[in-house]
């Protein structure tokens, strides 16, 4: 049983050109979306905010995978997104902020949710169940005594503070430090002195960010990050 | 094709996609293309089904999940693109 809370999220900024009318591009669909999924694409009454929707899922689900896993690979098509939520009294269903869906990785069922602006979606996950099992309710972020937090900023708003030389070490762009300022704010709800935001270098990639003291993760705090365009969006899980 | 045959289509590939130009400026076979680029992942799609339609190549999805540079992405093209014995 995975008694940790494991979270992930996803930022799509829609008033890039780019992502309008990619339902139209027919090897994209191909190449990212399953035939079921496309079909939920084209069938809804805006697509290209389905698409978006359906992808931001897929990236949450792999950021998830991700730290459960080693290896494990952004293909896109063997992140199943299922509209059909069993057990629709649960408590992620019947939050507050709105309808909510399952991603499937192998036996991993991620559960995600999405917050729709007109010109942005922030989608944020975490891991429902594994192996059959669901996730206890002390690692569900979205049940006591979990809490969640997450934010999103534009570019143009300010963020304060200053990072570490061990957070500064996997920042690759102005954005990934903003997502770090972002979730650092956001931290600071709980009494975490000395936590850092942190990556290793693992073989050939970064890995997920965790919260740290002291290069050692710090027990019951989970963190995700995100930036697209104009925006940047963090998530933090961590003690009621 | 060699490297540099290969590297200069890689990179007039990638172009219309990045987002910090300045980066781009001169690139080398370490220019990493999320992280020094700025190329998101969705955008990372697109450039390997262009990889597939200007090499004539197929990328299935464990070797576009190897490609984090500019080298990697010479590499692989040379891989797949070399006659086979």
């Amino acid at each position: 049983m995975h008694s940790r809370a494991v979270i992930g999220n996803d930022i799509v900024d829609l008033a890039d050109p780019w992502t309008a009318g990619k339902e139209r591009d027919r090897r994209f669909m191909d190449r990212v979306f399953t035939p079921e999924e496309r079909r939920r694409i084209l069938d809804a009454a805006e697509p290209t905010l389905e698409l978006w929707r359906t992808w931001s899922a897929k990236e949450t689900a792999f950021k998830i995978a991700s730290k459960l896993r080693e290896g494990v690979i952004f293909a896109h098509r063997r992140f199943e997104v299922d509209p059909e939520v069993p057990g629709a009294a649960d408590a992620f269903s019947a939050s507050a902020a709105g309808h909510a869906v399952s991603v499937w990785f192998e036996d991993l069922e991620i559960r995600v949710r999405w917050e729709t602006a007109r010109d942005y979606i922030h989608c944020i996950g975490q891991l429902a169940r594994r192996a059959g099992e669901p996730v206890p309710a002390e690692a569900d972020p979205w049940r006591r005594p979990r809490r969640l937090l997450a934010g999103i900023v534009q570019d143009s708003q300010g963020l304060g503070g200053a990072l570490t030389s061990a957070e500064r070490a996997s920042v690759h762009s102005t954005a990934s430090e903003r997502a770090r300022l972002l979730a650092r704010q956001l931290m600071e709800r709980w009494d975490l002195q000395g936590a850092e935001i942190v990556r290793m270098w693992r073989a050939w990639r970064w890995s997920p960010p965790v919260v740290a003291r002291l290069g050692q993760p710090v027990a019951g705090f989970d963190v995700s990050l995100s930036h697209d365009g104009r925006f940047v969006a963090a998530a933090v899980v961590g003690p009621a | 094709m060699d490297n540099a045959a290969a590297f200069a289509k890689v990179v007039s590939i990638i172009k219309p996609f990045v987002k910090n130009q300045d980066a781009f400026a001169q690139p080398t076979d370490g220019t990493r293309i999320i992280e020094d680029l700025g190329v998101n992942s969705a955008r990372l799609v697109d450039i390997i089904l262009a990889f597939e339609d200007e090499f004539g190549i197929e990328v299935d999805d464990d070797s576009a999940d190897r490609v984090r540079t500019l080298g990697d992405a010479v590499q692989m093209i040379l891989r797949k693109t070399a006659p086979a014995h």
